[in-house]
């Protein structure tokens, strides 16, 4: 009697914010040994890090939760005196995994974006379920990941099992 | 039972039980509930809305006037058409709009009285006297069905889909559409409103490529479903069309067992429109009663349903169609006692399908009555050769055909009247909508393939030479009726009623009252009579009121025109419009990490803005709001309180510009706040009005922490990032929302620092921690930035605190206090402490008219600076002069008074020298500290008048009050400074 997707809260994550200018990419890819991902709307994964690219001067890299404290560290540290902004956002977020076939069929009643533009390994922010989102696509079609503010994550968990077509 | 033994698309294998009006009846899987009721000889569904006159089913589809029922089973649905609700095991449904049936119907007395209700009776009738009085007995008459009481059972969805084209209707010119947009690669969605694909083709014999017609469209169907890029949907209605081709559609029981309906927002390229067309009844006397049926319709319900609605017919036509039914009511055993055809002369191929039925035709011949009045008995009929009469059970008649261009005038395209068809057609396109066949006039099959084909190849503007799709050949067509139409009204001042509005009992002479009363536009027309008002919006009968409307007025019907189409076609539960939307999602509700232990620990909880929900108070048994609030406040001013402040927002500010961006965003100076200190800021708008306030420190030499109220903190933010994007592009600054990230509490009252002192802690407590100070470092190991931030008034300590960590170091601070009579504090009593104080709330005392020396507040504004937000309009207020409101204090001169939020402040009756309305009071309450009500208000020329009287008048009491200086408590503030 529901759709056949998984959902479950992400836990055992870090979100470090980053806004800067082109020319200070160089140093936090040098902090990190990462290549930001330069087009928008894009993704970089390795075994430590997911950077998403959100605008032309706004990153998220994404971490262990343990590694925190030490990649903020290095970040900073990367851009002293430079004018650019690192922002521990692990709290502000609540991240969710929506993972299945039907994983569209939820995703499709909260976002009016057209999803069938999204590949594989982007990313984008838009309205979702009248909160604001960014959906990271870990495997077009089947498995998403979904950031909403932490303050609305009660709220769209319960959307999402409505959605998925459960009863709360 | 008026069953076929054979035929139909019903599955006789599954009986369905069912209950109409109380009485029991069966009928099958696939039936509608008016196929199961015709099955069962059941005549009369319904009353019409004015006259009680008994009804009958009319047509077969959405466009049905008179079977409108209730359904009382799976919840309480009102005004459903009994055409459209698919038949299921255990429905209950019952007639509406009669009493105490529809057999028989008391109110049926209206109908003796018509001649009191002529059109637009209301206005005549009204005018005089008070229409409160009347209004109370027409609301008691007036409505259809039963709003449901009980919770809808139903669930729904809503959903978005995005789509190169979506072709809506899946009749034989749609999926050629389809045929030809799916070769070329397009994503194609096609959305049909019956349960199987083949349009008028399901009930009409037609051949295609050499086969019969919807055994074409059905290959072709399943053909099409399985395509990667085809979305197919049936039971789906196009609702609305929207701007950038966006078309909302219902999709009736959906494949997903638990849903009732799902409501599809498409966003498409473009719309091809294939929604077919509607037949439209004649015009005469009795055209209403039970047994009278559009001849399509009949013919739908004899092929889809074997059921069969008479035994003797009489046909009435002034087209074509009517004469390629002959067959099939034969066939279903129905006496054809003749057809009566409004024309003078018949093509050959209408003679000819006469002629092989053996049905004797009467050219140039009007029906002038129907004999019988809950069940057809006969008609009598004039020809060339006088008054005759022929006996029957069933009337079909037909009057043409309208095009269904609503969806194509929602898009806002035109329509124009053709003469050939006497019908509107779509005219002067708009958007990316495309009609074709029957909805675009085109009424012949072959006609409309082609038209069909030729679209689908050109929608993109791509030449049909290049495209994989031309490749497919246009379906040639066989044993069609061409259609021909001759448009002939009735006679002027016809006996009896003919009526052109069935469900709102709009009769020709109706119309011709409203014009002989000068509605001469159609519009004007429309609302006098209120034909096409109904649920049916009109769908069959609105072109015959055009049509009689240009009769009276003498002009072509192009120029009378149409009235304005608007969504949604056909009606709309508001379960589907509110999907999932309801109960605990009603609003996106937003939580603290205190929230479940607020509520755990019993507060009251209250919307705060921003969809926060917050506590209000946290009552204790048999306490009423007013003992707990006193409780709560008391305890601040005592002792010791504590309140979630999470919902307040917070933003990051980083970079070298960042004091210049707050000095012009805040009235007073932030580019000389020392690191480590936090400063009071007021923001106003360009007109110089109260925006926000908030409290910014300064955490290192270019990053900021910036604090705005719960409510604006959306719009705060909004109108940072837009002035930094565009306006002050030159600052170095970034904005970063950390509402979310941080949780705050404030430990407020006089043994606060007694409460923090109890933790394990490195942040130093003594008095060097002043007023606006913050220290970050650790509460029992917990890394938190403590703030000396009050908005009680009292000695507080604002504790911010990582989220994840919220909850633990709330409950610490719980227990650490507990020895100090720690309380738990709600938004109703910090808004009492904040009256107290005088704080200004730009949501209570900023009127939008308010500017910061109104409030007295002119000791933040720093008109020295170069410039700020709203400085010039505070330049401009300044020079103006004159008279303004300001805040005051109000002391009632009954000390436990009830004052009300937004009661006025009038003169008080010595007050000789001012008159009329001076103010009102922003926000009242009882303080418990002073054991008096007070009030904060907004008074012309307040300042000036402290000591005054003035009437406070409330809507339900009004007392005298003097006016004061607007800080109560420790105006020195002094306490919040220790």
């Amino acid at each position: 009697m529901s759709y056949q997707v998984e959902v479950s809260s992400l836990a055992d994550y870090a979100l470090i914010n980053l806004r800067g200018e082109a020319q200070v990419i160089t140093n936090w890819e040098a902090a990190l040994d990462v290549v930001f991902p330069k087009a928008p709307h894009t993704a970089v994964i390795n075994e430590a890090f997911s950077v998403l690219s959100l605008a032309s001067d706004h990153w998220w890299v994404r971490t262990a939760l343990k590694s925190e404290d030490e990649v903020f560290r290095r970040l900073s540290q990367a851009v002293s005196g430079e004018h650019a902004a690192v922002t521990v956002v692990t709290d502000h977020f609540q991240g969710f995994s929506i993972k299945g076939p039907d994983a569209v069929a939820v995703l499709r009643q909260g976002f009016s974006l057209d999803l069938r533009l999204l590949d594989s390994g982007q990313c984008t922010r838009g309205g979702f379920a009248r909160c604001g989102a960014t959906l990271q696509v870990v495997e077009s079609g089947t498995d998403y990941e979904l950031f909403v503010e932490s303050s609305y994550s009660k709220y769209v968990e319960c959307w999402l099992k409505v959605a998925q077509g459960d009863t709360v | 039972m008026t069953r076929l033994a054979n035929g139909g698309v019903i599955d006789r294998q599954r009986p369905l039980h069912f209950t109409f009006n109380g009485k029991r009846y069966q009928g099958y899987e696939g039936d509608t509930l008016a196929s199961a009721l015709m099955a069962n000889d059941v005549l009369i569904v319904g009353r019409s809305f004015k006259y009680h006159r008994p009804r009958g089913i009319l047509t077969c589809g959405p466009e049905e006037p008179n079977a409108l029922v209730q359904l009382v089973s799976d919840g309480d649905q009102p005004n459903l058409r009994a055409t459209e609700v698919p038949l299921r095991e255990g429905l209950e449904a019952r007639s509406v709009n009669c009493w105490p049936s529809a057999k028989f119907d008391l109110r049926a007395i209206n109908s003796f009285l018509a001649p009191l209700f002529p059109a637009g009776f209301y206005y005549k009738t009204f005018m005089a006297g008070r229409w409160d009085f009347y209004s109370r007995f027409i609301r008691q008459a007036a409505g259809l069905g039963r709003s449901p009481k009980e919770r809808d059972p139903g669930r729904y969805e809503r959903v978005n889909h995005h789509t190169d084209v979506l072709v809506v209707g899946a009749g034989p010119t749609g999926v050629q559409a389809a045929k030809v947009l799916a070769e070329s690669g397009r994503d194609v969605m096609v959305i049909d409103m019956q349960a199987s694909p083949g349009g008028h083709l399901l009930f009409h014999s037609c051949q295609i490529d050499s086969q019969p017609g919807v055994e074409w469209v059905s290959q072709a169907a399943v053909e099409l479903r399985d395509r990667k890029n085809v979305t197919w949907l049936q039971n789906t209605t196009a609702t609305g069309y929207y701007d950038h081709n966006m078309v909302i559609a219902v999709e009736h029981e959906p494949a997903e067992s638990w849903l009732r309906e799902r409501l599809w927002h498409i966003r498409a390229k473009k719309v091809v429109i294939a929604t077919g067309a509607v037949e439209r009844p004649l015009i005469f006397p009795g055209n209403d009663r039970p047994g009278v049926m559009l001849a399509d319709a009949v013919a739908r319900y004899i092929q889809r349903f074997a059921a069969v609605p008479g035994k003797s017919v009489v046909i009435y036509t002034n087209n074509s169609t009517a004469y390629a039914h002959l067959e099939t009511f034969k066939a279903a055993g129905i006496e054809i006692q003749g057809v009566l055809d409004l024309r003078e002369s018949l093509s050959e191929t209408e003679l000819g399908l006469a002629s092989k039925s053996k049905v004797p035709v009467v050219v140039n011949s009007r029906i002038t009555g129907v004999q019988g009045r809950s069940a057809v008995k006969g008609v009598t009929y004039q020809d060339e050769s006088g008054i005759k009469t022929l006996s029957c059970d069933l009337v079909c008649h037909s009057g043409g055909w309208n095009p269904l261009i609503h969806l194509y005038s929602h898009a806002g395209g035109r329509s124009r009247f053709d003469q050939e068809s006497a019908a509107f057609v779509p005219g002067e396109r708009a958007q990316g909508a495309y009609s074709i066949g029957g909805a675009n006039g085109t009424f012949s099959l072959g006609q409309g393939l082609k038209e069909a084909s030729e679209i689908a190849n050109l929608l993109f503007g791509e030449k049909s030479d290049d495209s994989a799709s031309s490749a497919l050949a246009v379906p040639v067509t066989e044993g069609e009726v061409s259609y021909r139409i001759d448009e002939i009204w009735p006679e002027k001042g016809l006996k009896g009623k003919a009526f052109v509005d069935f469900q709102n009992d709009v009769t020709t002479a109706d119309i011709s009252l409203a014009v002989r009363e000068n509605f001469r536009s159609i519009e004007h027309v429309k609302r006098y009579t209120t034909a096409g008002m109904a649920v049916d919006q009109g769908k069959i009968g609105n072109p015959n009121v055009i049509g009689l409307v240009s009769r009276e007025l003498d002009q072509e019907q192009t120029s009378v025109g149409t009235t304005t189409f608007r969504p949604p076609f056909a009606p709309v539960s508001f379960g589907v419009i509110g999907g999932n939307e309801r109960g605990l999602l009603i609003i996106p509700a937003r939580t603290t990490p205190m929230t479940d232990w607020n509520i755990a620990n019993g507060a009251a909880m209250d919307e705060a803005g921003a969809n926060f929900r917050r506590p209000f108070f946290f009552p204790r048994a048999g306490e009423s709001m007013e003992d707990a609030v006193a409780r709560e406040a008391t305890a601040v001013r005592t002792s010791c309180g504590i309140y979630d402040g999470t919902p307040l927002g917070t933003f990051e500010l980083h970079g070298p510009d960042t004091a210049e961006l707050l000095n012009r965003l805040y009235t007073n100076r932030f580019d000389n706040l020392p690191v480590g200190r936090g400063r009071f800021g007021l923001m106003l708008r360009e007109d110089g009005r109260l925006f926000d306030d908030g409290v910014t420190f300064r955490v290192d030499e270019t990053r900021y922490l910036m604090s705005c109220g719960t409510g604006a903190a959306g719009a705060v933010y909004a109108h940072i990032d837009r002035l930094l994007q565009t306006e002050w592009i030159d600052l170095k600054v970034y904005l970063v929302n950390v509402s979310a990230a941080w949780a705050t509490m404030c430990v407020c009252g006089p043994m606060a620092r007694k409460v923090l002192d109890k933790l394990e802690s490195d942040i130093a407590l003594d008095p060097s921690f002043r007023f606006l100070d913050f220290r970050d470092g650790t509460l029992e190991g917990i890394p938190v930035r403590l703030a000396r931030v009050s908005y009680t008034g009292e000695l507080s300590f604002e504790v911010n605190v990582a989220r994840r960590s919220a909850l633990k170091l709330w409950t610490i601070l719980i227990d650490a206090g507990k020895e100090f009579g720690i309380t738990p504090v709600g938004s109703e009593t910090s808004g009492v402490l904040r009256i107290e104080k005088g704080f200004i709330s730009p949501g209570h005392e900023g009127d939008n008219i308010t500017n910061p020396f109104d409030a007295g507040m002119g000791w933040i504004v720093d008109m020295t600076k170069p410039d700020f937000i709203g400085k010039r309009s505070l330049l401009r207020d300044m020079r103006l002069g004159g008279e303004r409101q300001h805040v005051v204090g109000l002391l009632p001169d009954d000390e436990r008074a009830a004052v009300a939020d937004g009661s006025a402040l009038l003169p008080a009756q010595q007050e000789l020298s001012r008159s009329g309305f001076q103010g009102h009071v922003t926000a009242a309450c009882f303080s418990p500290t002073l054991k008096r009500t007070i009030a904060l208000g907004l008074l012309k020329d307040g300042q000036s008048r402290h000591g005054e009287k003035v009437i406070i008048s409330g809507l339900e009491n009004s007392c005298p009050a003097t006016v004061s200086a607007p800080v109560f408590y420790d105006p020195k503030g002094e306490r919040m400074r220790g």
